[in-house]
């Protein structure tokens, strides 16, 4: 009787398993498309691959796309490192973060540079950064509000050490200054705008257009990834492309999508996303072989001083653009 | 006549006997053995580079930053504030805990009363009332003491409940008959009958508050253990990482161990069942 | 005619079940206890005869009826009615000597007169060497006996005692039996003894209540008149005793047949 009950359970449990898995087989196609992984975070930094999914850019491209979400760029490391990872969104302060520890990364895209995305708010009588000597600022280690904080005070002739830092999540830093139980918070899109939503008084000390390219974001492929498929990953900067002129022909179904994606509404994200300023592939082109050398050079110093690694790495050796030159 | 010794089984075959008794050394052996086991595999993983360094550093870097830690003094401060913390969040739970859950445990009207939103915040992750907390309390360590106390109370005030619940209801029966009032026997006979089990409860929450570090320290803290963790993740400094892992399990494993002994102190009439 | 010590007068007791049905456990029973007599009432398992004795202690309450001590309606637990239960419900974290002199809280005795109550019922069931130690270290006799000693200390107008030595070996049993019988030799409490064990109720009591099958009731009643002091030895082979045996077997013998049919 309990050996027949035990039986018939397991076979229950094996039918549940099995239809487990035959929910991820895809359909077979013509042409093999090409797999790829990409990490993702809810950031509207990342906003076009979310519409190149909505709008089937990658199928048409040749590729089977997975957009994987992560909770910090830090963890993506860890993906990269087993091979679980082809392709991911990061800071530029993380890619040259985790290229430093000796993952194996290619940039190949230039994807987003903040401008009011992430600034620096404070109470309504602090009215420049040199007014925050003594107080408290709370602020995301390691994070972007990280770099901009100490790039915001460095230029200011002032460190960590003129301040009290108060480190906590982003999120959080937004919802202590609403309490008003910090004097400053450093943080980014969409908690800016909420705060400023819940007190129009809060002042804006400094944002990341003070520095354009400091607080950017850049799309990483594994270097195996990039030797073995060169043409997937023209593919996938050619999606990106395609996503970008989506975004410039239709800006309100775009943000739509983009919003939805980061769990938000188009209204809340308004001035987010008036506050970021995407590049194209043409753009790219410019940049990557241009200015933006001599941003990662200003990143690598400001990530340097936070001690976000020992030493700045080869970072002609984390940019690639073989790909992007055809 | 000498009477030939009885053939004894070799102790090894009884090894694997169901609910017997083992000689002392072959249980600490076994613990040891498989710790050490653990430790090999570490020390091969990664001296071997089996597993690249940024995803398990190896055991030798683990030492190195601790003794760094030391020699910073980091460790020290860590230690003490995260003690602080939990031993205050804590105390603030059980200060609560104990007589709330005595009343629910004796008198149904107040079980009725507590339990259906004891049940449902039980449920509830503490992380998601950081922001709630700093909204109500700042950011200063009385935030922290919430976060650790919201995590542990919830439990604790149901685990005492039971505690008290157990008493054998005629012990306190035989009570009336001596003319105790409902309130002397309350006293005197079911707060002593369920001492050994609160204490018990008492290592067991403890444990728990320390599981509930790392949420604690999230928010507006400069030294302790959680954040250190948290830090050194949010920096890939993954030394760091397993030696807070490490640290908080051994500090955990001494704070039980303390309630234990004590125990074995307070209550040797406690009878023990197999 | 001196006023019953305990009247039990017309005692119905109905329980709900979990279905939310009434069962009927105690049907319109009487009994008196007389003023120094050791009563025993015995029945086939399920008879009501445990509820009966938590009725008289006051730990239950009556459906209908009346329970009178000294020819006072009994309104709830007290110190006039003793209990010795068959699980001892010593307080482990009380010594011997603490478990006795804790039923002495509420007495309002001075400290010395305590301490010479609580050291006369020790020595009285035996127990004077283990004074100091705790429940946890003594055998299930030994307990039985402290929880005996914690009854009689106050003294109490009646002893109720429920299947005391039920859970013990039959060595045991027998020397709590006489142990008990060489106690209640010294003062004569009154006692209403609990039992299924027909000898023990025999040897021990003065008369005898053979209750029904449940719903209980009084089926019969023998008075035992065997001579006093009473030893366990002397009654092996007693005619007088062997004849009550039976007398007693066989009332008991068809209630049981009818409480498993049930």
């Amino acid at each position: 009787m309990f050996a027949r009950r035990f039986v018939f359970a397991l076979i229950i449990v094996l039918l549940l398993a099995l239809s487990a898995c035959t929910g991820q087989v895809a359909s077979p196609t013509a042409v093999e498309p090409v797999k790829v992984r990409i990490g993702t975070q809810p950031w509207i930094g990342y906003g076009p691959w979310w519409i190149a999914k909505e709008k089937g850019l990658f199928e048409k491209n040749g590729l089977d796309a997975e957009l994987v979400d992560f909770v910090q760029d830090t963890e993506v490391n860890a993906a990269f490192a087993s091979g679980d990872m082809d392709a991911a969104n990061l800071a530029t302060h993380t890619a040259i973060k985790l290229f430093s520890n000796g993952v194996d990364l290619r940039t190949v895209l230039l994807e987003d540079a903040s401008y009011a995305a992430d600034a620096i708010l404070a109470k309504p009588e602090i009215q420049s950064i040199s007014d925050l000597k003594g107080r408290t600022v709370a602020y995301e280690e390691g994070s972007t509000s990280d770099l901009l904080l100490n790039y915001a005070l460095m230029q200011n002739n002032m460190s960590l050490a003129d301040i009290n830092p108060s480190p906590m999540p982003a999120a959080d830093a937004g919802s202590a200054l609403i309490a008003d139980k910090v004097d400053a918070a450093v943080t980014y899109e969409p908690y800016i705008s909420a705060a400023l939503a819940e007190n129009k008084n809060l002042k804006l000390l400094y944002d990341a257009g003070e520095r354009p390219g400091l607080i950017s974001d850049v799309f990483v492929v594994s270097g195996k990834f990039l030797k073995e498929n060169p043409l997937a990953v023209l593919a996938l900067l050619k999606v990106w492309d395609e996503a970008m002129t989506f975004y410039k022909e239709n800006p309100e179904e775009a943000k739509a999508i983009i919003a939805t994606a980061v769990g938000s509404t188009p209204e809340e994200l308004a001035t987010a996303f008036d506050g970021v300023r995407f590049y194209d592939l043409a753009e790219n082109r410019a940049q990557l072989t241009g200015d933006f050398l001599k941003t990662i050079e200003d990143v690598a110093k400001v990530a340097l001083s936070i001690k976000l690694f020992d030493q700045i790495p080869d970072l002609k050796a984390l940019i690639d653009t073989s790909v992007l030159g055809k | 006549m000498a009477e030939a010794p009885v053939p004894q089984p070799h102790p090894r075959s009884r090894l694997l006997e169901l609910r017997h008794e083992i000689p002392r050394q072959y249980y600490i052996g076994a613990g040891a053995a498989l710790i050490a086991l653990i430790v090999l595999a570490w020390v091969l993983l990664t001296t071997l580079g089996i597993v690249p360094h940024i995803f398990l550093p190896s055991p030798m870097s683990v030492w190195q930053e601790l003794i760094r830690q030391i020699q910073m003094r980091i460790l020290w401060q860590d230690v003490s504030a995260s003690l602080y913390r939990i031993t205050v969040g804590w105390l603030l739970s059980t200060l609560l805990a104990v007589p709330i859950g005595i009343l629910m445990g004796n008198f149904r009207f107040f079980e009725g009363l507590f339990e259906p939103l004891v049940d449902l915040v039980r449920y509830m992750p503490a992380v998601a009332f950081v922001p709630l907390t700093i909204l109500w309390l700042g950011v200063g360590d009385g935030q922290k003491f919430a976060i650790l106390f919201i995590g542990t109370f919830f439990q604790e005030v149901l685990l005492i409940m039971d505690n008290v619940k157990n008493v054998p209801l005629d012990l306190i029966q035989v009570s009336y008959t001596f003319g105790l009032s409902k309130w002397e026997i309350l006293w005197h006979v079911i707060l002593r009958a369920a001492m050994p089990g609160i204490w018990d409860t008492f290592r067991i929450t403890l444990g728990w508050a320390w599981t509930y570090l790392v949420v604690a320290e999230l928010v507006a803290a400069n030294v302790g253990l959680g954040y250190r963790i948290m830090r050194a993740q949010r920096f890939l400094e993954t030394e760091t990482i397993i030696l807070g892992i490490l640290v908080i399990g051994v500090l955990g494993l001494i704070t039980d161990y303390l309630f234990k002994i004590s125990y074995k102190r307070l209550f040797p009439w406690v009878v023990q069942s197999r | 005619m001196t006023t019953p010590k305990l009247q039990v007068q017309n005692a119905w007791k109905s329980f709900p079940t979990d279905k939310g049905e009434q069962v009927l456990a105690i049907q319109d029973l009487s009994l008196h206890i007389q003023p120094n007599e050791f009563v025993s009432l015995v029945g086939p398992s399920g008879c009501g005869k445990s509820t009966l004795l938590m009725m008289a202690a006051g730990l239950e309450m009556l459906s209908q009826g009346e329970i009178r001590v000294d020819g006072r309606l009994i309104s709830g637990p007290g110190p006039d009615r003793g209990v010795v239960f068959q699980t001892y419900t010593l307080f482990p974290w009380l010594t011997v000597e603490d478990n006795i002199r804790f039923a002495l809280k509420k007495s309002g005795l001075s400290r010395e007169r305590q301490d010479e109550l609580v050291q006369h019922h020790i020595r009285l069931v035996g127990l004077g060497e283990f004074s100091q130690a705790h429940p946890n270290q003594l055998s299930g006799g030994m307990r039985q006996r402290v929880a005996i000693a914690r009854a009689l200390v106050y003294r109490p107008q009646i002893l109720l005692m429920d299947e005391p030595f039920g859970a013990l070996d039959a060595q045991t049993r027998m020397l709590m039996q006489e142990l008990l019988l060489e106690v209640w030799q010294a003062d004569r409490t009154t006692v209403l003894f609990i039992t299924h064990d027909v000898e023990e109720a025999i040897l021990l009591s003065d008369r005898i209540y053979v209750m029904t099958a449940r719903p209980g009731q009084i089926k019969d009643e023998i008075v035992v008149d065997l001579p006093r002091p009473r030893g366990l030895l002397e009654t092996e082979g007693n005619i007088r005793f062997t004849e009550l045996r039976r007398q007693v077997l066989s009332l008991i013998h068809s209630e049981a047949q009818r409480a498993m049919s049930l």
